[in-house]
């Protein structure tokens, strides 16, 4: 624990000594861990990853990997030439050859003895006068040198590898030579010689690869073999753009992965992950597992991540069971992967900017057009005549007198410094290896005392007992801080509130008076003093997690796997809000806001303890292949939380609890815990590596719900064809190379719906009676004990294909139904309890997804492109014939999940004798008013005349990618987007003079072009103050939200090889960076078309120009 | 290794790992174990039962600010009810009727289950329990039928199969609640002393039944049940009419039932001193009383405005019963230590928060939304809460004693039975100390003391919550609530008295500078709806037995 001591003190100021500090501490710390791991192993296949190492070095990794041993002259080996190297797991002769053949040695194995002589100087005559010398180097796609590639000669022994520079010096027997050149990862080049005696040699890197990974639920599958729907990501991919949240990083990267990222608040800017639709209604987030702990995918930073898997269908998730109804995304981090030591860091900084900000009117135009909708509405204006014509002699200045506010600019700080810095250190030697990482994220909102900062150390080790015992340890610390102006006490609008202020608050009011003091603004509400000094909220959540586990392998086919991650959370809120002291222009005080000082204090600390132990078997007979999987599950959590309060501050500066007054203080605090346990298991079957089949089941038991209905059972089965295994398709094999039809079923379930759902527990609280503090208990919820699982079943097909080896594409379609959703179902409020769960809804997802990718090059320049688009038709089947009413978006029978529910608009009134011959409207209608059609012709426009308007789930969402590179340089372009959207902004975003629901807002420079007898082809209706009929929710101001957005575009230059070398530095690129550069859409100006239904009231989503850099040493 | 697997996956060895019970408390199975529990329960009703449907002020404080007499600036439901355009989903009606039937709940599980713990509690406190549950069920139960008229009757915990519930007439709900009402009020004790004040005493349950009476027009037994609570000789009416809405007045005897507040560990406050205050008081003035109201207050000598020769159109505010200024800030005088001028000219004014007063901006007269009417409520408004005006501890009255005499005259009068006991009655609240208006002579026909003793009930109880129900009880609601809702003259004063009539509603259409008075907002009434308040839709939907008022 003294770790986590000097940890918390390094943080509070950190620097680049104590960066250091840090480093050191936990090398110490994982090497202590492991000291007295020591072991043997013998196998006759060799790795190596060396750079110029001394001979006696390899001879010795040589020895430790296999029972050779080897003679020779001692003298001689010393002297022999340094070596780079890197294979895997080769024959030792091929592993000798590389490491002889820029040697003036020989080898010979007799045995079980590799004996090293002087190379003979005597060769055949013919020999000498025909070899030639051939030099050349070998590079990656980026120019960048490849050192230990294997240089040999077709159909020769003979072979070299390259130096440290990518270089090479090989003897060929004549012109005709043919070089092949490899490194893993790469694809051979064969190359003939002629006339050349120098080649440079680019490699190109791997496109198919038979044997990539994928990782699966409990374990890994070859790609080849997948017969579920599963989307990778690599954390390159990820970690290439300046995101914060990995949420956010996700967005386009994978078909029927539809992210939504509405926010740029710092620490809240990550998106809402939704995979192939909406499946259920309290909660259709995914389940999240970091290297099989359930966990954030928010607190991971993308830097960490070596690959993200998203299983799609129910049958590659459903060995999550009753967690995995919305998908599963299994995230895996990086470990050390060669026993090479290796140091880098990149970092980028970059400035933020709000993508859309709405345009309001200035003072004089603000008082021209409330007094014209007052006068609209038989009202007194309530500007007089007077007043106006001061303004216009002020003519746009402001002054105490005359205010003009331009409370944006006010607020606004104009920057939003975002940086972030990562460094890794990988090292260790076979049996140990181990990664270190440290990052660091710091970001500033674009208003004051808004940022968000996260600290991560993440250790993973590798210990390789023997070859059939081995562990991993994963040590995390992580500390998100996130700091916002102490606005609202909603933690969902946080400061979304400052942006609702200036945005609604008349440019009449004073932001700052002439005399420096802050203004009234709105009622003592003013957004510049509450975010410049109104207090913070202060929200750190540090949580600290350990995942350790025990491989072990006592046989070639059978592997027990035993793992235990507890994880430790806490979050502690400070809610500092200060009572700003407003004046008049005079100087004389005004409204203090709020009345008190307050610290409202609370902590939540969580423990969750994560167990489960696995066995794996797996066998091969002839044609048949099986692997088979069986474990169990043990997960339970824990948290309680505690909050105090104070206020009367006499000395705000001391913003403790103990600073404050005790007489209005409170103590608040309770707690909840859940368990879960499961068992599970997998089959694989294939035949012939054509046929393949897997089972998967989960048995769930969880404490959330009553006896009888704990248990859970969670089935799936999935089986894929690979035609191109098939005789008959040899003929097509070189066009078509890889293809594949797979079919899946699975059952789903989901557990998400609060803790305790089937037991009402009444509430503790206090109140008053005799002026002193009474206790109370409380009913306020009403139970269900019936209430059991959500099932999901889904069927999908889909399509695998590689074409031209360079080209791949992968279609699916799915079939998806949710079954007793839980439900809070609207039930009569003379119930007067709060409505329980019930399993009541289906709902159905129909989608299908499409991804490809091609790669390919021409001479130097490489490029790749890759395309995804998914459409997912989501509607409800039944609600027990419950159908919502009331909101804005609603829940019905027949439509998708919160679709808009409002009136039919038909265009305005064009005379007030149209208004009183339509349908009974809303309060005293006008021409000019918005009509609504009376759908059942009542002559009564009311509730029953909505309609169901449109869908906020995101249909037809795509995503391109482009990556080109061209000697050093190379560029990324993402483009991402929606086909088929609705969006809506409602109240003070979009209503003229409605601010906080309240009267008197400002209005938007757009809402000008506002109907009048002149201007009856108006883009809005006239203005009516205090009249509700243009207020309501209708089409007429449903937007289309379909959008595309140029998301990403970043520009790299990687320095040549040989002019780092010179610093030892192996690698160093450079790049510039946009995130959210531009957007194409018809949304409702001044809103971010990913902005959520609403009031517009939230921090916008920004864009980001960055500059950073990555080092390698 | 195997036996680590085997131990974590076998699921049946440990069996008490997935029975996880509530950990913040008792549940709703296991609960009413011992007499602390049900005691626990019984003071969460009265939590529950003072909720704020609007701006953080009670029921009751706000709802006149829907009627002719008030006016809620904020673009709120209330203010649509007073507008005459709410509609089904109405939030304003909706709360009130979601927030009712939660106390109603609250009161039923108690009654469900008090039995349980009847061995283990003294039958003083059992009785008392139950009666008090009884009661705050009936006194919700009183107001939903004046706004709802027939409502579903709900009188245990319901199950969801069984709530498909229609409406029971208005008239069947009034017996019931003052069938309840008749009932707890034996087991209720006359009075409570340190941390019981502000339960439910036998005073409430009867006073709660004459006025159940009275709104259903059952005279007698309004008559009635009223001389049972005058007849108790526990309440008095306060000397100080201006105080008992202060700090000063909480503890007076006049008040029958109140619902309690308490600073201390933000324990139970509400806001309406930030809603009621003026500019320079750093409040909002969102709820405003109307010109007309301030018209309506006769002049010392008994009469009218337009009819008394004590009234002066270019000082209005002199020579008035002294209700009006303990009601209503008045331009001219102070109000929370500044001077109260609303005339738009009036742009310095005096400050007598510092000593000497200072001369300042005058924000009455600059700000554009200083109070709309010219006028603010007074009633309720403190000094004593200038540190937290949105947290104050004010007890807010839910019954007093004036009230009971006015529905006992009331009553009477309707019963053709206009005794002495009636002016009596009338005269008592006329003469209390601080107001001192002339007492009513006997000898008035039925319907001159009908007119004097609705007007009477204007005076005394302007902003406490009756009017809504007694403009629709006396069928006057369409002519109150049509037209013009007027403020004051901006710059000037409104030229003459306008006409009064004999329900003290005032009617400016021979004033001559009426164009000059400030329209605040035109409203309509329509009567063929506008007499009961919306069902909420959404109880509509989910009650399929449930019939939407007329015309909603």
């Amino acid at each position: 624990m003294k770790f986590y001591d000097q940890f918390r003190a390094e943080l509070s100021a950190w620097d680049s000594e104590q960066l250091i500090r840090i480093m050191r501490l936990i090398i110490i710390i994982s090497i202590a861990c492991l000291l007295q791991v020591s072991a043997s192993t013998r196998a006759q296949k060799i790795s190596l990853n060396e750079k110029s190492a001394s001979l006696e070095t390899i001879i010795r990794k040589i020895r430790n990997q296999t029972n050779y041993f080897f003679i020779g002259d001692t003298k001689l080996i010393r002297k022999a030439n340094l070596i780079d190297i890197n294979v895997k797991d080769v024959p030792l002769e091929e592993a000798l050859n590389l490491c002889f053949s820029n040697q003036s040695l020989v080898y010979s194995i007799i045995d079980k003895t590799v004996v090293i002589k002087k190379k003979p100087l005597i060769f055949a005559p013919a020999l000498i006068r025909q070899s030639i010398l051939i030099k050349g180097k070998v590079t990656d796609e980026n120019g960048g040198p490849l050192p230990g590639a294997s240089v040999k000669i077709e159909g020769s022994a003979a072979a070299a590898t390259t130096n440290s520079n990518g270089e090479f010096a090989i003897e060929v027997p004549d012109q005709n030579s043919v070089l092949l050149v490899s490194y893993l990862g790469y694809e051979i080049a064969s190359i003939k010689v002629g006339n050349e005696t120098f080649l440079n040699i680019s490699l190109k890197p791997q496109k198919l690869d038979l044997n990539e990974v994928v990782v699966v639920g409990y374990g890994t599958q070859k790609k080849v073999n997948l017969t579920g729907a599963v989307s990778m990501v690599s954390g390159k991919d990820l970690a290439t753009r300046p995101m914060g949240q990995t949420s956010a990083a996700l967005q386009g990267m994978a078909p029927g992965v539809t992210v939504r990222q509405s926010s740029g608040r710092p620490g809240s800017d990550g998106g809402t992950i939704r995979i192939r639709g909406i499946g259920t209604i309290t909660d259709p987030n995914p389940l999240v597992m970091i290297d099989g702990i359930e966990g954030s995918i928010n607190n991971i930073d993308p830097n960490l991540i070596e690959s993200i898997s998203i299983l799609k269908d129910a049958a590659s998730s459903s060995i999550y069971g009753s967690r995995a109804a919305n998908g599963v995304i299994l995230v895996t981090t990086k470990r050390a992967n060669n026993d090479q030591t290796s140091i880098s860091y990149n970092n980028y900084i970059g400035w933020q900017d709000p993508t859309n900000m709405p345009k309001l009117v200035n003072a004089l135009d603000y008082m021209l057009l409330i007094n014209e909708a007052y006068a609209n509405t038989g009202r007194t204006p309530l500007y007089s005549d007077a007043l106006i014509q001061k303004y216009r002699e002020q003519n746009g200045v402001s002054s105490d007198l005359y205010p003009n506010t331009d409370w944006q600019k006010e607020t606004l700080t104009g920057s939003g410094l975002q940086q972030s810095h990562f460094l890794t250190i990988q090292g260790g030697t076979q049996k140990v290896k181990l990664l270190g990482s440290f990052g660091l994220l710091d970001q500033k909102g674009i208003i004051e005392n808004s940022s968000f900062k996260r600290y991560t150390i993440r250790n993973n080790a590798d210990i390789t007992f023997s070859e059939k015992l081995k562990a991993k340890v994963d040590l995390q610390y992580v500390n998100a801080i996130s700091t916002e102006p102490a606005a609202s006490t909603d933690a969902n609008i946080g400061s979304g509130e400052i942006f609702q202020w200036m945005n609604g608050i008349p440019a009449n009011q004073i932001g700052i008076t002439e005399g420096g003091q802050w203004g009234v603004g709105w009622n003592g509400t003013n957004p510049i003093s509450v975010s410049r000094d109104g207090g913070t909220y202060r929200l750190r959540a540090p949580f600290g997690s350990i995942n350790a586990t025990v491989n072990y392998k006592p046989v070639e086919w059978l592997e027990a796997e035993a793992a235990y991650a507890p994880k430790y959370a806490l979050s502690s809120n400070n809610r500092f809000k200060k009572a700003i002291q407003s004046y008049l222009p005079n100087g004389s005080p005004s409204f203090l806001t709020p009345a008190l000082t307050s610290l409202n204090q609370s902590q939540t600390q969580s423990f969750f303890n994560n167990m489960r132990a696995t066995v794996t078997a797996s066998k091969t007979f002839n044609d048949h292949s099986l692997k088979f999987l069986i474990g169990g599950s043990r997960e339970d959590y824990y948290s309680e939380w505690m909050s105090g309060y104070r206020d009367t501050y006499i000395l705000p500066d001391y913003p403790i609890l103990d600073g404050g007054s005790a007489l209005n203080q409170t103590a608040k605090g309770s707690a909840e815990e859940w368990a879960l346990q499961s068992l599970f298991s997998r089959l694989n079957y294939s035949y012939k590596g054509k046929y393949l089949l897997e089972l998967n089941a989960r048995y769930d038991g969880s404490s959330r719900f009553a006896d009888g209905n704990k248990y859970g059972f969670f089935p799936s089965a999935s089986a894929g064809w690979r035609i191109s295994e098939e005789g008959f398709f040899n003929g097509l094999k070189n066009i078509i190379n890889e293809a594949k039809l797979r079919l899946s079923w699975g059952r789903l379930g989901n557990q998400n719906i609060g803790i305790y759902p089937s037991i009402t527990a009444l509430m503790f609280e206090s109140t008053a009676l005799g002026k002193q503090i009474t206790n109370t208990a409380t009913l306020s919820a009403m139970a269900n004990k019936n209430i059991s699982w959500e099932t999901t079943e889904e069927k999908n097909i889909g399509l695998d294909l590689t074409i031209f080896n360079n080209l791949s594409i992968t279609a699916d379609y799915y079939q998806r139904r949710t079954r007793d959703i839980l439900l809070q179902l609207d039930v009569p409020l003379l119930i007067g309890l709060i409505a329980p769960f019930q399993n009541a809804g289906t709902v159905d997802n129909k989608g299908w997804e499409l991804g490809i990718a091609y790669k390919g090059n021409v001479k130097d320049f490489n490029y790749n492109v890759s395309f995804n688009l998914s459409d997912v038709k989501n509607t409800i089947v039944d609600m027990k014939g419950i159908n919502q009413t009331v909101n804005l978006t609603v829940n019905r029978e027949g439509h998708a999940i919160n679709s808009l529910f409002g009136y039919e608009a038909q265009g305005f009134f064009a005379s007030d004798g149209e208004a009183v011959a339509h349908a009974k409207q809303f309060g005293t209608t006008k021409a000019g008013d918005i009509k609504y059609k009376d759908q059942n012709g009542d002559g009564l426009i009311n509730e029953s005349d909505k309609i169901i308007m449109g869908s906020t789930i995101p249909r037809l969402t795509f995503a391109s990618s482009i990556g080109a590179s061209y000697k050093g340089f190379d560029l990324a372009v993402l483009l991402q987007g929606v086909g088929k959207a609705n969006g809506y902004v409602n109240g003070p975003g979009v209503l003229p003079f409605n601010v906080g629901g309240a009267l008197g807002g400002t209005i938007r420079e757009e809402n000008k072009d506002r109907w009048t007898p002149e201007n009856p082809n108006a883009e809005y209706p006239r203005l009516a103050f205090g009249e509700s009929n243009n207020e309501q929710a209708s089409t007429f101001w449903l937007r289309d939200a379909s959008y595309l957005r140029i998301k990403n575009i970043q520009l790299g230059y990687t320095l040549p090889a040989n002019l780092t070398k010179k610093l030892s530095i192996n690698r160093l690129r450079v790049f510039a960076n946009g995130s959210n550069v531009a957007s194409f859409d018809r949304f409702l100006s001044g809103y971010d078309v990913e902005a959520p239904v609403g009031a517009g009231n939230i921090y916008p989503q920004v864009k980001l120009y960055s500059f950073g850099l990555e080092v390698t040493f | 290794m195997l036996a680590v697997v085997l131990a974590t996956v076998a699921p049946s060895c440990q069996k008490g790992y997935l029975d996880k019970s509530p950990l913040s408390g008792p549940s709703d199975e296991t609960f009413f174990a011992n007499q602390e529990e049900l005691l626990l329960a019984v003071n969460g009703l009265y939590k529950y039962a003072a909720y704020t449907p609007l701006d953080g002020m009670p029921l009751n404080l706000t709802i006149d600010d829907g009627t002719d007499i008030g006016w809620d600036r904020n673009n709120s439901a209330l203010q649509s009810i007073g507008k005459g355009n709410q509609d089904s989903n109405n939030t304003y009606a909706k709360d009130i009727w979601k927030e009712a039937y939660k106390v109603i709940a609250k009161c039923n599980f108690i009654l469900d289950n008090l039995d349980k713990v009847k061995d283990k509690t003294t039958p003083a406190i059992f009785n008392r329990s139950k009666a008090e549950a009884r009661f705050i069920r009936a006194y919700t139960y009183q107001y939903l039928i004046d706004y709802f008229g027939g409502v579903p009757l709900v009188t245990k915990m319901l199950k969801l199969e069984d709530t498909q519930i229609p409406k029971t007439p208005k008239a069947e709900l009034a017996d019931f609640i003052m069938k309840e009402l008749t009932e707890a009020a034996p087991d209720l004790p006359n009075s409570y002393t340190g941390a019981d004040v502000g339960r439910a005493t036998k005073g409430a349950a009867l006073a709660t039944k004459a006025r159940t009476a009275l709104n259903n027009g059952k005279w007698q037994d309004a008559a009635d049940a009223a001389k049972t609570v005058m007849d108790l000789k526990t309440y008095t009416l306060h000397n100080d009419f201006g105080a008992l809405f202060s700090y000063a007045g909480q503890n007076s005897n006049e008040i029958i039932w109140a619902f309690q507040y308490l600073r201390a560990s933000k324990t139970k406050t509400h806001a309406t001193p930030t809603a009621l205050l003026s500019r320079n008081g750093q409040g909002f003035s969102n709820k405003v009383p109307s010109q007309s109201l301030v018209d309506a207050y006769p002049c010392t000598d008994g009469l009218n405005i337009d009819e008394s020769p004590l009234f002066d159109p270019k000082d209005p505010y002199k020579n008035r019963d002294p209700r009006l200024g303990f009601t209503i800030a008045l331009p001219g005088s102070i109000y929370f230590n500044y001077q109260f001028e609303t005339h738009r000219d009036s742009l310095k004014c005096w400050n007598y928060d510092t000593t000497p007063a200072k001369r300042v901006d005058n924000q009455e007269a600059i700000n554009a939304f200083a109070t709309f009417t010219g006028y603010c409520w007074r009633k309720y408004v403190d000094l004593a809460d200038k540190p937290d005006r949105s947290n104050s501890e004010l007890n807010v009255i839910q019954i007093r004693y004036a009230e009971i005499l006015l529905i006992y005259a009331e009553a009477k009068n309707e019963l053709n039975q206009l005794d002495q006991s009636a002016y009596d009655a009338i005269n008592l609240v006329r003469q209390r100390p601080s107001v001192n208006m002339p007492a009513i002579a006997s000898g008035k026909t039925p319907a001159e003391f009908r007119s004097l003793v609705r007007k009477e009930r204007l005076y005394e109880l302007a902003m406490e919550g009756f009017r809504q129900t007694d403009l629709r009880r006396w069928n006057i609601a369409e002519k109150a609530m049509t037209g013009n809702f007027y403020g004051r003259v901006q710059k000037g004063l409104v030229a003459a008295a306008p006409q009064i009539d004999e329900n003290g509603l005032a009617d400016y259409s021979a004033v001559p500078n009426r164009a000059d008075m400030r329209v605040i907002e035109i409203r309509t009434f329509n009567k063929d709806r506008d007499y009961l308040w919306p069902i909420p839709n959404i109880e509509v939907v989910t009650n399929t037995k449930l019939i939407q008022n007329p015309n909603y």
